[in-house]
């Protein structure tokens, strides 16, 4: 009972919060692609994991991942003729994780 | 238009793999080159042990059927090397390819157009090219065959149990298939097996009884045709692959490709296929999975959820294929590694690039429907776009189209030094080991009776085994001075030369001649990734300083020594009056007979120590001790002329095994005869 009451709790925490996540992830998604000088594991992981709470909170469709995907694969583009090794492999990485977010997305609708 | 496509198809066939409809040798890589007389020598039944080099526990087992039986068949009957690479490995490769890719899009997209972009893409992408050009038959022919493989797994989930006849012929075909698929390499059949699982994931979730249904007689054809090795691998614990293929260390040190060349599809050694030099990501190769994953755009306007299913299916796979592929590098690395050292078989992809399999079998799909979903919206310009694709892909492997490609996509001549040394060799009736220095030459000459050691096997920079090792000594300053520093240093590796004992370890090795081959691939003395002559120069010079080795003149570009003496494949130790004959029966049987024998001596075996071997006398068995660390030896302690036979004990699995095998796959035909299609039986 208690436990389903903290759940229930952080749920409405995050619910709340949900436009300050969704601005975190927005400032964090261009730091680690233009200004982190690392291909970072815990960017991916908790941008990634912040990107999926703003999916339940603001109940985004796949379209909107597939769209962020469509614009990391830009970035990767675009910086590969600028020899941008690091944010052009970042863009790729990023690339994947908002088409993988967005497949499973379709799957479960 | 159709026909259009076909002789457009057959036309970059021709094109790219011309080599393989000339005439020469095509032999790179990992596709080796063998003489008539090494052929013809090669078992007609699996044995557990080989005698190439010193001997060792065969690693051919598995794919005996495919890969080393048909190989001596076609030189039995009298066809030249250059026609039987070709048959066995080069023609299936494309055949198979082919067919296989058409039959699985016309699986899962029985209605899609532009099928025939799927061949382009399956048969003619960066990865394969790659792998076709490095020779590795043991991983192009599986890929040819992973479609198929593919492709009639689904069949079965698509057909009603009430058509059970045609149910049932499906099911033995694909379990022959895939048994074929393993004959060839186990993990490539893995691969496509996980990948069917992950398609079935969708179709099933988890209802485990329905994927019994679909994979238990299958499966139980494969493991019983396969039961001739997989029988002694478990019971034996000696695994047919190689335990160095297991090790965590690699795993990082082969993950050469990013996640920018495992999402464009580009090998990482795209185009000169030289192991370990990774070039920078073209931009070109970056449209590639736009192509592919446009197509998820329009998934929802889909009237037929089973090919929306497909579609997001085979995207996901794609994605799992190019995240695995990448192996150890960033980003989440871990996971790959983590997945390497806990998920069960996972540890023999140590190089990940294998997964790249699956990326190719998902764009192969992907790529075909997205271009018919934007040729369907382009109107007018719909005719300007499919062109402008297929020159895009065209574009993408344009070294291969213009012939820049190396490794088999070039004929060769074998040079007139190997023919020679072939011929001197050959013309020796008596037992006898050649040791190679560094190693083996692919033109040089081996046979049952003249098996060929690679000096590097014992000894390198990195790996220092016995016999040699002990013997290594300090190596004069002025040897290896023309090599490049923190580089791999030839003759540096040679000191053991210097030490005396070396002489007679050779001999008791069987080894009569010493020999440096003459590097006409420029593939062996290799420094900074380049041929380096002056190193195997500095070779010859330094072995021409031994005073126990005698130089012969037997070609002109190749230095061979001849040892001062050398021991036969059998012989006595403690008793000199000994007279020892043997006959090999098989590779894991000998017949030896002794003579003159007046106290217990040692029979010494010069074959890679085991402890599988053992001789069997007046009913009972001695086992073997080791004799130098290396070989086999056995007390006998009896007097007087007679007969032992020395076998290796646990060739009797691969017996037992091999009656499973031969009862599966009889009953298999016999299944497949029985369930023919009943218009032909009233017939």
């Amino acid at each position: 009972m208690a436990y389903s009451n903290m759940l229930k709790r952080a749920k409405n925490l995050i619910f709340k919060y949900r436009i300050y996540i969704l601005g975190i992830f927005c400032l964090g998604l261009i730091w680690d692609i233009f200004f982190n000088p690392q291909i970072s594991d815990l960017a991916v992981l908790i941008l990634g994991l912040l990107w999926i709470l703003s999916i339940f909170n603001f109940k985004f469709e796949p379209k909107i991942s597939f769209a962020l995907a469509a614009a990391s694969y830009g970035i990767s583009f675009i910086f590969q003729f600028f020899n941008q090794e690091v944010i052009m492999e970042k863009g790729a990485s990023w690339f994947f994780v908002f088409l993988l977010i967005g497949l499973v997305q379709s799957f479960r609708e | 238009m159709n026909k259009i496509f076909w002789l457009f198809i057959a036309l970059f066939v021709f094109l790219i793999f011309r080599s393989w409809f000339a005439l020469g040798e095509i032999s790179a890589g990992d596709a080796g080159f063998y003489f008539p007389e090494t052929l013809k020598g090669f078992p007609s039944f699996p044995y557990l042990w080989v005698g190439d080099g010193l001997g060792s526990y065969s690693s051919l087992l598995y794919y005996f059927s495919y890969l080393v039986l048909p190989l001596k068949l076609l030189a039995v009957l009298g066809l030249p090397w250059v026609l039987i690479e070709r048959i066995v490995w080069y023609w299936p490769f494309l055949i198979l390819g082919i067919f296989s890719s058409w039959f699985l899009v016309k699986t899962v997209l029985p209605e899609g157009k532009f099928r025939f972009l799927t061949l382009l893409i399956y048969l003619f992408n960066t990865y394969i090219l790659m792998i076709v050009g490095g020779g590795q038959a043991s991983i192009f022919l599986p890929y040819a065959i992973a479609p198929l493989v593919l492709g009639l797994f689904i069949q079965l989930t698509n057909y009603s149990t009430a058509n059970y006849e045609l149910r049932a012929r499906k099911t033995v075909i694909a379990g022959l298939v895939l048994a074929i698929q393993l004959a060839l390499e186990p993990r490539i059949a893995a691969i496509t097996v996980a990948a069917l699982i992950f398609y079935l994931f969708f179709e099933y979730r988890l209802a485990i009884l329905k994927y019994l249904k679909i994979f238990l007689i299958p499966l139980s054809i494969v493991v019983g045709i396969h039961f001739y090795w997989i029988l002694p691998t478990i019971i034996l614990r000696k695994g047919s692959y190689d335990t160095i293929l297991s090790s965590f260390g690699w795993v990082g040190f082969l993950s050469f490709a990013n996640f920018s060349n495992s999402l464009s599809l580009l090998h990482p050694n795209w185009p000169q296929n030289i192991f370990g030099k990774t070039y920078l990501m073209r931009p070109e190769f970056l449209v590639l999975p736009i192509l592919a994953f446009i197509g998820l755009l329009f998934v929802n306007e889909l009237k037929n959820p089973r090919i929306k299913k497909i579609i997001l299916g085979f995207s996901l796979l794609g994605l799992i294929g190019a995240f695995l592929a990448k192996g150890a590098n960033p980003p989440l690395g871990e996971i790959y590694l983590w997945l390497f050292s806990n998920l069960p078989g996972m540890n023999l992809f140590r190089d990940a690039s294998k997964f790249y399999i699956l990326v190719a079998l998902s764009y192969s799909i992907l790529i075909p429907f997205s271009i018919s979903e934007i040729y369907k919206r382009l109107g007018p310009l719909s005719k300007i776009f499919l062109l402008l694709v297929i020159s895009y892909l065209l574009f993408l492997v344009r070294p291969a189209v213009f012939g820049q490609l190396g490794g088999t996509f070039k004929t060769k001549t074998v040079s007139l030094d190997y023919l020679q040394l072939k011929d001197f060799l050959n013309s020796q009736d008596e037992f006898f080991r050649t040791f190679w220095i560094p190693k083996q030459q692919r033109f040089g000459f081996y046979a049952n009776n003249h098996p060929a050691i690679s000096a590097e096997n014992f000894l390198t920079d990195t790996v220092c085994l016995k016999p040699f090792c002990p013997l290594k000594v300090a190596m004069p300053e002025k040897w290896g001075q023309k090599c490049f520093p923190n580089d791999h240093c030839y003759v540096r590796e040679l000191s053991y030369f210097l030490n005396p004992q070396t002489a007679a370890i050779l001999a008791q090795m069987a080894v009569k001649y010493i020999i440096v081959p003459f590097d006409s691939e420029k593939e062996i003395f290799i420094a900074e990734h380049q041929y380096n002559h002056q190193q195997r120069e500095e070779v010859e010079e330094f072995l021409d300083t031994i005073s126990w080795l005698k130089k012969i003149d037997v070609a002109e570009k190749i230095a061979v020594y001849e040892l001062p003496e050398s021991k036969d494949h059998f012989f006595g130790i403690g008793e000199e009056m000994a007279e020892v004959q043997w006959q090999m029966i098989n590779p894991t049987k000998y017949k030896v007979q002794v003579k003159n024998i007046s106290r217990p001596f040692k029979l010494v075996f010069s074959e890679t120590y085991d402890k599988l071997w053992q001789t069997k006398l007046e009913g009972g068995t001695i086992s073997s001790q080791p004799y130098m660390s290396v070989l086999n030896s056995f007390l006998i302690n009896k007097t007087g002329d007679f007969e032992v036979m020395v076998e290796l004990a646990g060739q009797k699995y691969v017996y037992w095994g091999g009656v499973v095998s031969l009862a599966t796959l009889l009953l298999s035909l016999g299944g497949l005869i029985y369930f023919r299609p009943r218009k032909t039986r009233q017939r």
